[in-house]
């Protein structure tokens, strides 16, 4: 690889979008058809260009890699950080890989305005991309809350009927966590120079090598604030019960493309938030606020998975999906230890992947019927074998079957949850109930019968049984466009189905380092806790 | 000190000497009746503020901002004006808003049938005005300069005679203006009465003094409190705003532009003034006043303007709201914190006041390029469908709103960042968080204007043509922003080297 792609591949694939949306707005907004294929061009071209950082990604010496750090704004500290590890390298794929077919699945589905479509897409994926790569807290921020706007108008302009009161509730709500997370940040950024004595800064990877194993003890008091500041901007993003009402709103009303992105990336930039700043940042307040962490977390898999089950709505059923999803990877993410983190992310990539692409399939059915509703349909399979079995086995994705990418996902999350030890749950003491790994273990294998449940029963719904309803007689199945959104997709279910080890290597050095953060700090925890106590009765 | 006039000191009132000259001139010269006036009026008057401006500055070259925070050199009139780098900030943001207010309204008052340069000449007045209260360091100097300023204003928001809600707005304007003067005095007699000095600098040594005999001083904090409310009223902070949104609906537009932004930042450097340098000693008193004061400002504010369907009205409780936004800065000042929490917040109220002005401006001159013959065009429907009328516009406009709500990549983000940032140094967490929940509120209001420019449909397919005195004005304030917004260096490096020397015993 040359080396100017090594030095500058993330400002390149990060920035590429973006230029690429400046052009096209000197575009003709007349030439659609133009407008459309450089959009898809420009899109192919970054997830060319970041391909490559898969396997330039040193696995063996783990950290941020391909960094770029350069003085932004002195004054305060502000500096243009860049850089990836194994977490941020997978999501930045997934971002580029989803964001070119949803970009190729928007050919037919959007007519019109067709120029600002693209654009806004474009200045989408740039925003996220940026999110995945800041290491600077600011930088991180600006980007962070900046693809608001691009996503508030993808739902409003090209959206559904509801689409002005879902676009403004994803953007208020949303806009709301972001700023209360941003009192978190400046918390901790005016806390920073007392610990080291030295000027301000916004360096995250400073921060956690400093702040994480501290344990003066008015930081750790600080860090549950600031836990709860970052809780609710990341919460809502992910989103976990109770913060999720935006999302069926946001996800159903948004164009399919839009649908893609939001459930594809944008969500997983708030498990991110909490893999990257809150758990090794904060990792004794992480410990203090894990029961909650783990209920709320289980609270959504089995509420989003029950009321999935009984939607009308497919694409509702999908987004609540979602809801249910995400909370298994919420759940191996605090269960703190190698093997949940790792499924824990893994789950991210298997979701954007498996449940970006059943909002792909509910596009192509909508683009053909006009219509959502799991009733009008049935018998789909007779009439579109090439969808049925694509459609097959991205459901079966989602369920979790061995074989494909959302097994492997699933299944390290049990193992990493079945690990929580006994105590870091609720335990309700006149009981003598002490709930631990086993307790959260049961209630994530609930969730994936659930999860089948609803989805066999979708499936079974649209797909078999007599095709009565006679407007679903003259539907085509898919031509060679649309199975080319699909394809790759179903070849990366597959790829992670069979072969995860590629990811789990990626994802090795990085988890363990958060991991031995967090497993440090209980040590320290308790310490530090026993140094104040035994302060406390030498005082006495 | 020394009462004998020393002619050395005219020196430093130079660029407020040029500034009076050529008011009178504009005034005598709006009697020629030509039809050639609306070019070369407006013209004069940018060129007497670029003439000014190059005085303010010539201030900066000869000492550098540095040396213009060691009061000593700068001092005239017996310590009634000074020249510090706090001055010449705003002396700064007064000129550039008044350039810009120039240089939208002749198309407006050529559609109003207004376009006389008598006008022109109220501006540069209460420019004047304002130049003078950014340099006060005397009581005396600080209650004549808000009064030239105020009576120029009066006069410009009823500048429309045949306007009927003009008429309303300079009266309202007029007799509550003249009712918190009369607090504000009240204020300023008491302040006097308990230290015996009008100086500013005194005062607070006088206090201090005073302090050691007396802890309680009743009186002096009564005073305190009295300027605080006449001031208010000035900055529109409630509960003292009831006159904001009448009169920024009735006012010819660009004058409303010009009161939002160069009458409050002169208002707020007044304030920050007499807070910080006169009664520091009092700080956590007058700190919790002006954190009631935010709260009540950024709630009502940001709450009332979702109800609104006029733009001008909506950015009058919008610009409610952002007084409330700016007093937190000046909260984190009052705080009994460290001397760096204090810059901060001035900082914060510094940068804030600048970005603000050419953010306000620019969301004003879209309003006032909507207008045309026989439609006033300041509904929040007259956006409606601008996206395609003219893209770039609404794309001016969205920055503009965004850059109001606070969102990134936007100056109005940097703005906030240090405003939150200050409440948070000086360990209002509590206060932070209300400030960022109303700036989630505020969205709501901004994010209506964009659904009409982008989603809605065009009302009608009139062409939309502004005046390239409005189109420069808004290349200004976009470039401003969004320039300011990714690189906010240069704005931020000018804010904190201008932030005037806290006395010395704020350590």
């Amino acid at each position: 690889m040359p080396h100017w792609y090594v030095d500058n591949a993330l400002n390149l694939v990060t920035f590429l979008p973006l230029f690429g949306a400046l052009a096209l707005l000197f575009a003709d907004k007349e030439k659609k058809a133009l407008i459309m294929h450089a959009a898809t061009w420009i899109a192919l071209a970054d997830f060319l260009l970041s391909v490559p950082l898969f396997f330039l990604y040193d696995a063996d010496r783990g950290g941020f890699q391909f960094e770029q750090r350069l003085s932004w704004i002195p004054s305060i500290g502000v500096q243009y950080y860049i850089g990836i590890d194994g977490i941020s390298l997978l999501l930045l794929l997934l971002t580029t890989f989803l964001g070119f077919l949803s970009i190729l699945s928007s050919w037919t589905a959007v007519t019109e305005r067709v120029k600002e479509y693209y654009v806004f897409m474009l200045l989408l994926q740039t925003g996220m991309l940026g999110v995945f790569i800041s290491l600077d807290f600011f930088l991180f921020y600006i980007f962070w809350e900046a693809m608001l706007v691009p996503m508030y108008f993808l739902i409003g302009i090209w959206g559904g009927p509801r689409k002005l009161y879902a676009a403004i509730k994803f953007f208020l709500y949303t806009l709301l966590g972001s700023v209360l997370m941003l009192l978190g940040i400046l918390a901790v950024y005016f806390f920073y120079p007392r610990v080291t004595g030295g000027g301000y800064s916004f360096d995250i990877t400073e921060f956690i090598r400093v702040l994480g194993p501290l344990t003066q003890p008015e930081w750790l008091e600080m860090q549950k604030w600031v836990f709860l500041a970052f809780f609710i901007g990341f919460a809502i993003k992910v989103p976990m019960f109770p913060f999720h009402t935006w999302l069926p709103d946001a996800h159903v009303e948004a164009p399919t493309a839009g649908s893609v992105i939001l459930a594809g990336v944008l969500l997983k930039m708030g498990t991110y938030g909490f893999v990257r700043f809150s758990l090794p940042m904060l990792p004794h307040a992480t410990r203090h606020y894990l029961p909650h962490m783990l209920a709320l977390s289980v609270i959504g898999i089995l509420y989003g998975a029950l009321v999935a089950m009984v939607q009308k709505d497919w694409k509702k059923l999908v987004a609540y999906s979602s809801v249910s999803h995400l909370g298994f990877c919420m759940l191996g993410v605090f269960a703190l230890n190698q093997q949940g983190l790792n499924g824990g992310i893994l789950q991210m990539i298997n979701h954007g992947l498996s449940t970006g692409a059943l909002f792909l399939i509910v596009g192509l059915i909508y683009e053909r019927r006009h219509t959502r509703m799991i009733s009008e349909f049935g018998g789909l399979s007779k009439q579109m074998p090439i969808f049925a079995t694509l459609f097959m086995i991205i459901m079966m994705s989602s369920i979790g079957l061995p074989t494909l990418n959302g097994f492997i996902g699933e299944f390290t999350i049990l193992v990493g949850a079945f690990a929580i030890p006994a105590g870091y749950g609720f335990s309700v003491p006149w009981l003598g109930l002490r709930v631990g790994g086993m307790f959260w273990a049961v209630c994530g294998v609930l969730g994936i019968v659930l999860g089948a449940a609803y989805m066999l029963w979708l499936y079974q719904r649209t797909m078999f049984g007599k095709l009565d309803n006679p407007e679903n007689a003259r539907l085509k199945d898919l031509d060679l466009r649309e199975i080319m959104t699909l394809a790759p997709i179903v070849v990366c279910c597959f790829w992670i189905g069979l072969y995860p080890k590629p990811l789990f290597r990626i994802l090795e050095k990085p988890v363990a380092e958060i991991a031995a953060r967090l497993s440090a700090a209980e040590t320290g925890g308790q310490a530090a806790a026993e140094a104040t106590a035994a302060r406390g009765a030498l005082g006495r | 000190m020394n009462p004998a006039f020393d002619p050395n000191h005219l020196r430093l009132i130079a660029p407020e000497l040029v500034l009076t000259v050529s008011a009178f001139l504009m005034l005598g010269l709006s009697t020629i009746s030509d039809r050639g006036r609306r070019i070369w009026a407006p013209a004069l008057a940018i060129l007497a503020c670029l003439t000014t401006l190059a005085a303010v500055l010539a201030f900066v070259r000869n000492f550098g901002l540095e040396a213009l925070r060691v009061p000593s050199m700068t001092i005239g009139f017996s310590g009634m004006f000074v020249v510090d780098a706090f001055s010449i900030f705003f002396k700064v943001v007064f000129l550039l808003a008044a350039m810009l207010t120039i240089l939208v309204s002749s198309r407006y008052l050529d559609l109003e049938r207004a376009n006389v340069g008598e006008y022109y000449s109220l501006i540069l007045f209460a420019v004047v005005g304002m130049m003078f209260m950014a340099s006060a360091g005397d009581l005396v100097t600080i209650f004549v300069s808000i009064e030239t300023m105020a009576l120029a204003f009066y006069v410009l928001v009823g500048f429309l005679k045949a306007n009927r809600k003009s008429n309303e707005a300079a009266l309202k304007y007029f007799l509550l203006g003249g009712f918190s003067t009369g607090i504000f005095l009240y204020g300023l007699s008491l302040v006097y009465g308990t230290t015996s000095t009008t100086s500013l600098a005194l005062i607070g040594f006088s206090r201090a003094r005073m302090a050691l005999a007396s802890p309680e001083a009743p009186i002096f904090i009564l005073g305190v409190i009295l300027v605080t409310v006449g001031l208010g009223f000035k900055i529109a902070a409630v509960p003292f705003h009831m006159w904001a949104p009448d009169a920024y609906e009735g006012a010819p537009t660009p004058v409303t532009a010009f009161l939002s932004t160069g009458s409050k930042a002169a208002a707020f450097v007044v304030l920050a003034r007499l807070l910080a340098m006169s009664f520091l000693p009092l700080g956590d008193r007058w700190a919790t006043l002006l954190a009631i004061l935010a709260v009540a400002s950024m709630t009502l504010g940001n709450v009332a303007a979702i109800l609104q369907d006029n733009m001008k009205r909506m950015l009058a409780y919008s610009s409610i709201s952002h007084a409330g936004y700016v007093l937190l800065g000046l909260v984190a000042v009052g705080l009994k914190g460290s001397v760096e929490t204090r810059e901060y917040g001035l900082t914060a109220v510094l940068l804030y006041l600048l970005i603000y002005t050419f953010v306000n401006i620019g969301a004003f001159t879209l309003v006032i390029a909507l207008k045309r013959e026989q439609v006033a065009g300041d509904r929040v429907a007259d956006f409606a469908g601008l996206s395609r009328r003219a893209p770039w516009a609404a794309f001016a406009m969205l920055v503009f709103l965004l850059s109001l709500a606070g969102i990134p990549a936007t100056a109005g983000f940097i703005g906030k960042w240090f405003l939150f940032g200050a409440a948070i140094k000086a360990g209002y967490a509590w206060l932070a968080v209300v400030a960022v929940i109303n700036s989630a509120i505020s969205l709501y209001y901004y994010v209506r204007v964009v659904v009409n420019m982008y989603i809605r449909a065009p009302e009608d397919a009139e062409r939309f043509a502004p005046s390239w005195g409005q189109r420069a004005a808004l290349l200004a304030c976009i470039v401003f922003t969004l320039l300011f917004g990714v690189y906010p260096q240069p704005i931020i490096a000018f804010a904190e080297k201008s932030i005037l020397d806290l006395a010395p015993w704020a350590s």
